[in-house]
Formats: C-alpha cells, structure tokens, sequence
C-alpha cells in the first residue's frame, strides 16, 4: 500500500515537468463569428429580399457585378472583407501578412480576432472585379474573409433567390 | 554509378524532410470536395443550383459551358535544416471541380481532378468533352466519381 503511494508521488514531478514543456503547445481557437455568413449578411447586406428587391438597387449598392450568367439573370459578386476608407499602405499590408502568418503558423489568433472586430465596426465589404483587381491588389491580397454572393432574378428584375457563401478561410 | 549517385544525393539532401500527413485544409478557399457536392446529379441540376450552392466559380470556359473551381489542400510538410537556420512549410496540392453543363444548362458532367505539382496540372484543354463522334475515350474518372 504504501509503495504504490510512493510510486504515484515519484509520478508526479515528471507530469508536472510535462505539462510545463506542453504549454508551449497550447492552441486557440480562431473566432469565425465576426466573419460568418449570417453576421456578415446582418450587417452589410440587410436589404437583400428575395422577391422585394430590385436589380438596380443593388447594383447601385454593391456596384457592377464581377460576373454574370445566363443572359444576366444571374449575377455574381466577389465581395472581400477588408479595411475601410483609403486605400492601404504597403507598410500597412506588409504588417498584415506578417501577423497573419504568425498566427496561422502559431495557433495564436489572438491578432487576428481582433482584426475580425476591428473590421466588424470600421471594415467594408468591397467587390472585386476585373478591372479593379490591380489597384486594389493590396486589399486583395490581405482580405480577412471573402464571399461569393449569388443572385437570380426574375424576369421583371426583382431578387428571386440568393445565396452568401464564404469561400476564404 | 549508381551508388555514387546515391551517395551524392544523400548528402544534399541530409537536411530536407518530407512528412507526408493526411490532406487537410490550411487557410485558402474552402474546398468544393466530394462532400459538398452531394446535390449535384448529371441530367438534373441546373446551373442556378451549382451557383447558389457552391458560388462563383473560379474560371469559365466555352462560354459558361464549363465551370472550374480551384482550391488547395494540405498534402505534406517539408522542412530544410542549415548550419543555424532552417525553414519549413507546407506542399500545397490543388484539387479541381470541374462542371459541365449541356444546352439547357443542366450538369452534364462533373469530376474532381487533383494534382501535387503545377506540370501536373490539367491544361484547359483536359476540361473539355471529346468532340462526338471523335473516337477518343475520355479521360478516366477518378477515384470515387462515376
């Protein structure tokens, strides 16, 4: 009896040496609220109604499409989470794609929930189209999130059905 | 010769190792896999449905006849060791969905084609049906599609 007690106190400095090395392992958890399809349609796009809206609203909204189908029944945008008002300094998106590297290969997203945040309140949800995918390379390029939105209409214009999907990360 | 080569080869490479893992997703486009494409049937989905449930895609061919959708995956880790240095990451493989719609813009066809390094990687011209009639066979399907 008493040698298995000892046995099981000599146990417990080595697990406690264990646990100190596997701290440096510990992991978060990234936080996908502030990007998710339901939060991101709250907030930016709330005036989308199937059978309700126009074509024209929307595109004067959310700009022209980044591509269309079918004659133009339906439209595509590419929308990118990204910083609002001016454009990005290249030190800005340079200091990004640091932090999100770090994070990403760490496992500590601590940065980049508070990005997610920070974007939530400040950030906007930019199209991307063809012929702005030069001069807003560096927006592109450092997008927290992107989404691919999906619109049919009916014959008269008007929204019949869509769909925001989050095709990053 | 041959050991020599060998011997050669071992000694550049004494520093380089490859971990191969299961394929996973790092942080890129999410995957158009096998699992999300569920609800695609030959003859019966449309084009409005694969677009609603799968998005954009990333290259139209032939006049949206052809949809590709392009996404990467985890495949392996590499890691390269120097005198005080070293570095590692991870060896990306892309996976294609690629869709093919008739004249009434029904799916016609639709496979998952992957590939680890770029050279691998189908050309445009692999998207596309055999003319009918041609005799050539079409391209194998690959492991688990029809």
């Amino acid at each position: 009896m008493r040698k298995a007690s000892m046995r099981s106190s000599c146990l417990i400095p080595p697990l406690f040496i264990l646990c100190l090395l596997l701290i440096g392992c510990a992991h978060e958890k990234l936080d996908d609220t502030f990007v998710s399809e339901p939060y991101v349609r709250e907030r930016w796009l709330t005036y989308l109604a199937d059978g309700k809206t126009e074509r024209s609203e929307i595109i004067q909204r959310l700009g022209e499409p980044t591509s269309s189908f079918q004659d133009g029944t339906i439209l595509g945008y590419r929308l990118i989470l990204v910083e609002g008002g001016q454009d990005l300094s290249e030190k800005a998106y340079r200091g990004i794609l640091i932090n999100l590297d770090a994070a990403y290969i760490g496992g500590y997203y601590g940065w980049v929930d508070n990005r997610r945040k920070v974007l939530s309140e400040k950030g906007t949800l930019f199209t991307v189209r063809e012929q702005n995918k030069e001069e807003k390379l560096l927006e592109i390029l450092s997008r927290e999130a992107e989404y691919s939105l999906v619109l049919v209409f009916d014959n008269r214009g008007t929204l019949a059905r869509h769909r925001l999907r989050r095709i990053m990360p | 010769m041959r050991i020599f080569f060998a011997l050669v080869l071992m000694l550049f490479s004494s520093a380089c190792i490859i971990i191969p893992t299961p394929e996973h997703r790092d942080h890129g486009r999410v995957p158009c896999d096998d699992e999300k494409t569920t609800f695609m049937v030959k003859d019966t989905t449309n084009k409005e449905e694969v677009l609603l449930k799968l998005g954009e895609p990333d290259v139209v061919l032939n006049h949206e006849r052809i949809f590709v959708y392009r996404w990467e995956m985890v495949a392996a880790y590499f890691f390269v060791g120097a005198y005080y240095s070293g570095t590692g990451g991870p060896i990306q493989r892309p996976h294609f969905l690629i869709i093919e719609f008739d004249d009434r813009n029904i799916v016609a066809r639709h496979e998952v084609r992957e590939s680890v390094f770029s050279s691998r990687t189908p050309s445009v011209e692999t998207f596309k049906s055999p003319p009918q009639g041609s005799g050539t066979t079409p391209p194998a399907s690959p492991k688990g599609l029809p």
